[in-house]
This record gives structure tokens, sequence and C-alpha cells, in this order.
């Protein structure tokens, strides 16, 4: 029981401490500060907790399709509002009303799809009295361990930038949302929305998903130990979006990033 | 082609693209499976699917809790509610075997997909 509740930090919770870590990274400047994600952390466990308790009728719309549909919009939504943040935001000093906002919607939505199979799973454990220690120790040790992740995780994204080697970050961060956002694709696919063929790789040989390092993988790039082709074409495109797309559009990025007139 | 007119066919292709994907989706037939979770345990533990074959199935879970179908094999995990059903698709799959297990109680709930090239 205490390794199952150590698998599920890693698999719900890790991803939300490495975006953390990144945002902590990627968004220091004179008007969003780190102490600006706390009210939409708190937001978004606030919208963990609705979801959580109409998520057993919402699991029964359109022919019981209605989680997997809401968990794509929440991925599409914290895709489309964090894909344009990579180094070059560090550049801004100040943040636009606009960004500010759509940057704060995009953690909402992160932090709802990700808490939200937390509650499931606490719901799920603590109705059964007799594991309830259990289940204490495994989050315990579940929270040190993304904790110290996450602590060392953004120390090496830090040191990454005192030594100028930014493109590394730009990297990871794109393999990070595209890792993300290309589970929509089993979310459509199990659900039959869209058809995806057989796995063209088998990975498992090397990384079993099922192992922890795999947990990690997942959570910090998306590994899949059986890639189908269009799970590999989309990861390819939302990789190359956030790589790409704040330096080909630059300066309709810093325009819209960045506001001088913008209250402090 | 006058620029309205290409403006028409680009329209009725996008049109036709959409409603050919929607129907192969729709109106594809699946051969449906069902498993019960009972006891915290998957029945029948083993589903046999033919191979290169898309395949619905209905997972009802008769508990007091909820179960999570998991599968890293199949690539699927999908919640399901305290004395709700709910549906998943799998495949289409080649000839093996493909572990599943209910991820809230992987010690009791753990059952296997077995594909085979004949049709079952």
């Amino acid at each position: 029981m205490i390794i199952n509740t150590i698998i599920l930090f890693l698999r719900d919770l890790l991803p939300l401490f490495i975006l953390f870590s990144y945002l902590h990274v990627l968004i220091k400047n004179e008007t969003f500060g780190f102490s600006y994600l706390l009210p939409s952390l708190i937001l978004g466990l606030m919208g963990s907790v609705l979801f959580f308790m109409v998520a057993p009728q919402m699991s029964e719309l359109f022919e019981g399709s209605g989680i997997e549909r809401f968990y794509v919009a929440l991925l599409l939504t914290s895709y489309s509002c964090l894909f344009f943040i990579n180094t070059s935001t560090l550049k801004n000093k100040r943040l636009a009303l606009t960004t500010k906002s759509i940057i704060l919607v995009g953690i909402n939505a992160f932090v709802i799809f990700k808490v939200s199979a937390f509650l499931i799973f606490f719901d799920v454990y603590f109705q059964q009295q007799n594991n309830t220690i259990n289940v204490l120790i495994g989050c315990i040790i579940g929270l040190g361990i993304c904790a110290s992740f996450s602590t060392l995780f953004t120390f090496i994204l830090a040191e990454l930038i005192d030594l100028n080697k930014r493109i590394i970050i730009n990297i990871i961060w794109a393999l990070f949302l595209a890792g993300q956002i290309t589970q929509i694709v089993t979310y459509l696919s199990q659900v039959n929305l869209i058809h995806v063929g057989s796995p063209v790789l088998h990975l498992g040989a090397f990384i079993q998903e099922a192992s922890e390092y795999g947990h990690v993988l997942k959570a910090l790039f998306g590994y899949e130990q059986s890639p189908s082709m269009l799970f590999i074409i989309i990861y390819s495109v939302t990789f190359a979006i956030p790589f790409a797309g704040p330096f080909v559009v630059k300066r309709l990025c810093t325009q819209f990033i960045e506001n001088k007139n913008d209250e402090k | 082609m006058n620029v309205q007119g290409k403006k028409h066919t680009f329209y009725l292709s996008i049109t036709l693209l959409i409603t050919s994907i929607y129907s192969y989706t729709v109106n594809a037939q699946h051969k449906v499976y069902y498993l019960t979770i009972k006891h915290h345990i998957f029945t029948p533990a083993t589903l046999t699917i033919p191979a290169n074959e898309k395949v619905k199935i209905i997972i009802e879970n008769k508990d007091d809790v909820a179960e999570e179908f998991d599968s890293f094999d199949l690539n699927r995990e999908k919640v399901i509610f305290a004395g709700k059903k709910s549906t998943l698709y799998v495949g289409p799959l080649p000839a093996g075997q493909y572990q599943y297990f209910g991820e809230f109680h992987p010690n009791t709930a753990r059952g296997r997909i077995i594909v085979v090239e004949n049709k079952p």
C-alpha cells in the first residue's frame, strides 16, 4: 500500500512539482513573482474539489467519455496558456495583466487535472479505514520525494541559467509541455474519439513505464513505452511550438507579454 | 475557378473530411466485452480478443468505492466510479498478452487480455 501511494504521488503530483520548478525559474520579474502562483494554486485546488464532487456524474456524460473530454479540455487549456513561456520570458521586466491572467489560467487547469485524480485516490483509501496509517506514511514519503526532486530540479535549472545554457532549459521545458499535452492521445483514443493505430516502437525493453525511472521520465518528458505514430507526430509538433514559437514570433511575443503601460 | 468557388470547395472538402472521420469513428462496429469489478477483483480475469481489431470493453464497478483500470501494456487508464459502468476501447493490437490492474487495489484487482490471431 505504501509503494502504491508513492507511485501515485510520482504519477499525479510530480508533474505539478516540476511545473512549479520551471515557473519558479522562468517567471522572475517585477510584476509577477512566485508569490502570485499561490492564489492560482489555491483556486486550482478548489476547482479540483469541485470536479471531484461531480466526477461520478460527469463520467456518464457523452456515452461514458465525459471525464476524458474534460481532461482533454484542461490539458489543451494549460498548454495554450503556457506554451509562450521560455527563457526569453526572463527578459521581460514586467508582464501585462492579460499575460499574467493567461498564465494563471494555465496553472489552474493543470492543477485541476492533476489534483482531481489524486482526490479520487484519497477518497478510496480513506474509506478503507484499515489502510489509513500506510497511506499516511506513503503520502509523507511521496511528498518528500516530490519536494526533494523539485528542489533539486529548481537548483539545476537556476544553475543552467547562470551558466547561460538557456537552450537546454528551453528544450526540456518544451519536452515537458509536449509530454503533458500528448496525453490527450490516450484519452481520446480510449473513448474512441480518434483512431491511433498500433504502436510503432517498443521501448519497454529499455525502460518500463511502470518502473520508478519510467514514472520520473513520464513526469519530466511524457515518456511512453509503446508510442503510436500519431503520438510521435503530436509530440513532435507540440514540442516544436513552445521551443521555436517564442523565438519565431519574438517581436509579437514581446509586445504581448510585456506591457510598458501596465501598472506594477 | 474564382475566389468564391475555391472557398466553397475548401469548405466542402473540410466538411467531407470531418464527416468521414466522424462516420468512421461512430459507425464502426466493435465487438463488445464485459468486465466486472466486485470485491476489488476483475471478472473474468482473462479476456480473449481478436488481433488487429479495435474492441469495446464495458467495465462495471459493483464495489462501493472507485477503481482505476490501469494498463501500461495497453496504454489505458480509466476511473470507474462506485456503482457505475464505463466504456473503454482497446486495440488494434498484435497477438500477445497484455496485463492490466486496478490502480487502487493492485494486489487483488489484476487481469490480462490475451490477443489472438484467430477470432475467438
